[in-house]
């Protein structure tokens, strides 16, 4: 499979040692909108710092468009568009100069500002100073500058970072729109559901680890195939050794309460099956499961 | 090298965009308007100087010197350090490293762009300068700038001089502010360092410090006395521009001192290696020379003077018998023995001029004799070429002794001899020509010995 990003046990540590990055391996196909996903200081922003060559991996192990990364910077930036962290623009300017001066660095058109300006809808703002732009503003100009070269693939930080609702819904259909005309999109989030709505692909990082690689399908599917069941039963901490002796992953979450992970919804069933078997007095059962859930689990766990 | 090539031009006319509404061009205009402004006040409120040989010659250097003294390097700092804060400002950086241009081509840039602004200042200071001095002329006859004509080869080399004498100062100011992420630090350090600057070339120490490189183009105005183009300090300047930039690139691309400089023993070996290569620059470029002796004896010379006399002498004190003497044609004379001429001061005799000249045998000197409102001016060129030019600005520090030594008790008078014998000696161990041409130990020995001579003088006077 071709795959526009791809790295391989992809680390960083900064000098103390800690390790930001740990042993990352990206897939990302061409032609997706992979969703990075993790909670904040997870390291999504140190991994994009390394694909953008901003921070330097030690060994040869990323990998753009099936070409190492180390070997084709600056070159490689000639298809990629990167928004990095918060929009960098120089203020002082107005949003047609700053489009105007990577214009000139690149060689481009100046046919494209003004297509990259409708693109993000700052058509009619593109005479103002950039430091008189609201954040959302600021941001779908950084956008711009990234649509600039008219990039294959995108990479963009939190780009719905400090936008209103209509802001996140204006870059969602963008995103969706750029990526129907052929572009990966690879954007990074903090926020579950925005990266549900707008990816066709999901990697969730925790503590600089990957988590969770697949297809939005297949994630929605083990989130909700996966995840724990709390049984009411009277007297739990009485039977808590007995249980764990049979369950050993179940834990006391309240004085009547057991919670079990299962990893099938059939599992409950039978969990249930097995306790009232075993003359466990159940009182009753909670199901907890979805997405959410299942995103807390993935980013709760060392 | 070839993607340096062929982005480049592209990045530098993207840099040039950036400095749009910063107020870079308003503060070059305005620096360089500053000094022709007041001097062109001046010479409306002040009586025209007679003396004067060229009014043109002399308002441009006072224009020049007046505004390379401080406003010009602390133009240079402020620019230096715009230029980069733009990017830390808003953490641009990362936007310009993710552009398919060269690393190098990223960094340089930035230091092209604050070259050229220093060029285009001190363009703007000799134009504003002319505009100046065309004002004056046109209003106050009696300024004599309808009179003379504009230096122009004085004033290119000397423009020319003070950009390169710059490249130093933008090169440490670039370094320093990528180094510290701040517009106040290395602004203040900038200013500190051009005053230490300015005080260490009055003192005439530390001539190697690179803020001072400005201030000495100022004091060798005119430029080389052998010929040469580039003095030494100005020389120095381009190898210091050359260590900070490497410095800096390091910084720029590593990110942070530590990997940039000393993190990994290959790393702290590079470092290390161009700070050998640096010091082995700077070695040749500051050490001074010492004119070694020629075959023969040989006496030459040009003269400027109203009326030329048929024959130069040269003469040997105290008697004044000729040494040598020759013909003079054209305003050139050529004088030469075999004799073995003591080294020692003799007077060179042209028409009604007589000079103090140090010569001695197997010396090749050159004299520039120029007589005019101001006096007679020497210039002087070969083996004896710092030797007589320290001659010339010699002046015995004898003059406390002259006006109070009858206030003083013997003992505070000979301790005073001493010591001010002491400091003149040293002054004359430190002596060192434009061009970086330190006059001969014999001369050195001789001129001691000549000290001495003059604070026994100095006694006589003082005492009696």
């Amino acid at each position: 499979m071709n795959y526009a990003i791809e790295t391989r046990e992809l680390s960083f540590s900064f000098r103390n040692g800690f390790p930001v990055v740990d042993r990352l391996s990206l897939q990302v196909p061409m032609g997706s909108i992979y969703g990075f996903l993790g909670p904040n200081g997870a390291g999504k922003t140190t991994t994009i710092r390394m694909l953008t060559g901003m921070l330097l991996s030690d060994r040869d192990n990323i990998f753009i468009n099936g070409a190492s990364l180390q070997k084709s910077i600056p070159q490689v930036f000639e298809k990629i568009g990167a928004l990095i962290e918060n929009p960098s623009l120089y203020l002082h300017l107005t949003a047609i100069e700053n489009l105007r001066m990577i214009t000139t660095l690149r060689g481009l058109p100046k046919a494209r500002m003004d297509a990259v300006l409708e693109i993000v809808g700052l058509t009619g703002a593109a005479r103002r100073k950039v430091k008189e732009f609201s954040l959302g503003m600021k941001q779908r100009l950084g956008i711009a500058m990234a649509l600039l070269p008219d990039p294959s693939l995108l990479i963009l930080d939190e780009p719905a970072n400090g936008l209103d609702p209509s802001g996140i819904i204006e870059i969602r259909e963008l995103l969706k729109r750029l990526n129907s005309e052929g572009k990966t999109i690879f954007v990074s989030s903090h926020l579950l559901a925005e990266i549900e709505k707008t990816c066709t692909h999901i990697g969730v990082i925790h503590k600089g680890s990957l988590r969770y690689q697949d297809t939005l399908e297949a994630m929605q599917q083990t989130a909700s195939a996966s995840g724990e069941v709390v049984f009411r039963i009277p007297a739990a901490a009485e039977r808590l050794v007995n249980l764990q002796g049979h369950h050993p992953d179940c834990r006391q979450v309240g004085t009547d309460e057991v919670l079990f992970p299962f990893a099938k919804r059939e599992d409950v069933a039978l969990l249930n099956q097995q306790l009232v078997g075993a003359g466990v007095p159940v009182e009753g059962i909670q199901v907890r499961g979805g997405l959410e859930d299942w995103f807390m689990r993935l980013t709760q766990k060392n | 090298m070839n993607l340096f090539l062929s982005t480049h031009g592209k990045t530098f006319r993207a840099e040039w965009q950036k400095l749009k509404r910063t107020g870079i061009f308003w503060l070059c205009l305005g620096a360089a308007l500053f000094i022709p402004i007041i001097n062109t006040l001046v010479g409306f409120l002040m009586d025209a100087d007679p003396s004067a040989e060229n009014a043109w010659g002399s308002f441009l250097q006072n224009n020049f010197v007046g505004f390379t003294g401080f406003f010009f390097p602390l133009f240079l700092v402020i620019t230096m350090v715009r230029l980069v804060y733009l990017e830390h400002r808003s953490d641009t950086w990362k936007l310009m490293e993710t552009q398919p241009v060269a690393r190098l081509s990223l960094y340089i840039v930035k230091y092209e762009v604050a070259l050229l602004i220093s060029l285009l200042c001190l363009i703007g200071l000799l134009l504003f300068a002319l505009l100046g001095g065309a004002i004056l002329g046109a209003a106050k006859p009696d300024t004599g700038f309808v009179k003379s004509s504009i230096p122009w080869a004085e004033v290119f080399g000397a423009l020319v001089r003070y950009w390169i004498a710059s490249w130093a100062l933008l090169a440490i100011q670039y370094f320093l502010s990528l180094l510290i992420k701040s517009f106040a630090w290395p602004m203040t350090i900038g200013l500190v360092a051009i005053i230490a600057g300015g005080m260490f070339a009055g003192f005439k120490v530390l001539g190697w410090f690179p803020y001072s490189a400005i201030v000495y183009t100022s004091a060798s105005y005119k430029g080389s006395n052998t010929g040469g183009f580039l003095l030494h300090h100005e020389l120095l300047s381009l190898a210091w521009a050359a260590l900070f930039l490497w410095l800096g690139f390091q910084l720029f691309i590593k990110r942070g001192f530590a990997a940039a400089f000393i993190r990994g023993g290959r790393q702290l070996a590079q470092t290390l290696g161009v700070i050998a290569i640096f010091a082995i620059l700077f070695w040749i470029v500051t050490k001074p020379s010492v004119s070694s002796p020629y075959a023969k004896t040989v006496l030459t010379g040009t003269l400027e003077m109203d009326k030329l006399p048929g024959e130069v002498q040269l003469l040997q004190a105290p008697a004044f018998n000729v040494v040598m003497s020759g013909k003079v044609a054209n305003g050139r004379f050529h004088l030469s023995t075999d004799n073995a001429i003591p080294k020692g001061i003799y007077y060179l005799r042209a028409g009604s001029v007589r000079m103090p000249v140090f010569f001695g045998a197997k010396d090749s000197l050159h004299v520039a004799l120029t007589t005019g409102k101001r006096g007679t001016e020497l210039k002087f060129g070969g083996t004896r070429m710092a030797e007589n030019s320290f001659l010339k600005e010699y002046e015995p520090g004898t003059g406390y002794l002259q006006n109070y030594g009858h206030t003083l008790t013997p003992f505070e008078y000979s301790s005073r001899v001493m010591d001010r014998w002491e400091s003149e000696g040293k002054e004359i161990d430190r002596y060192k020509t434009v061009d970086n041409v330190k006059p001969a130990e014999d001369f050195i020995a001789w001129q001691k010995k000549d000290i001495g001579c003059i604070f026994i003088a100095a006694a006589r006077c003082g005492i009696s």
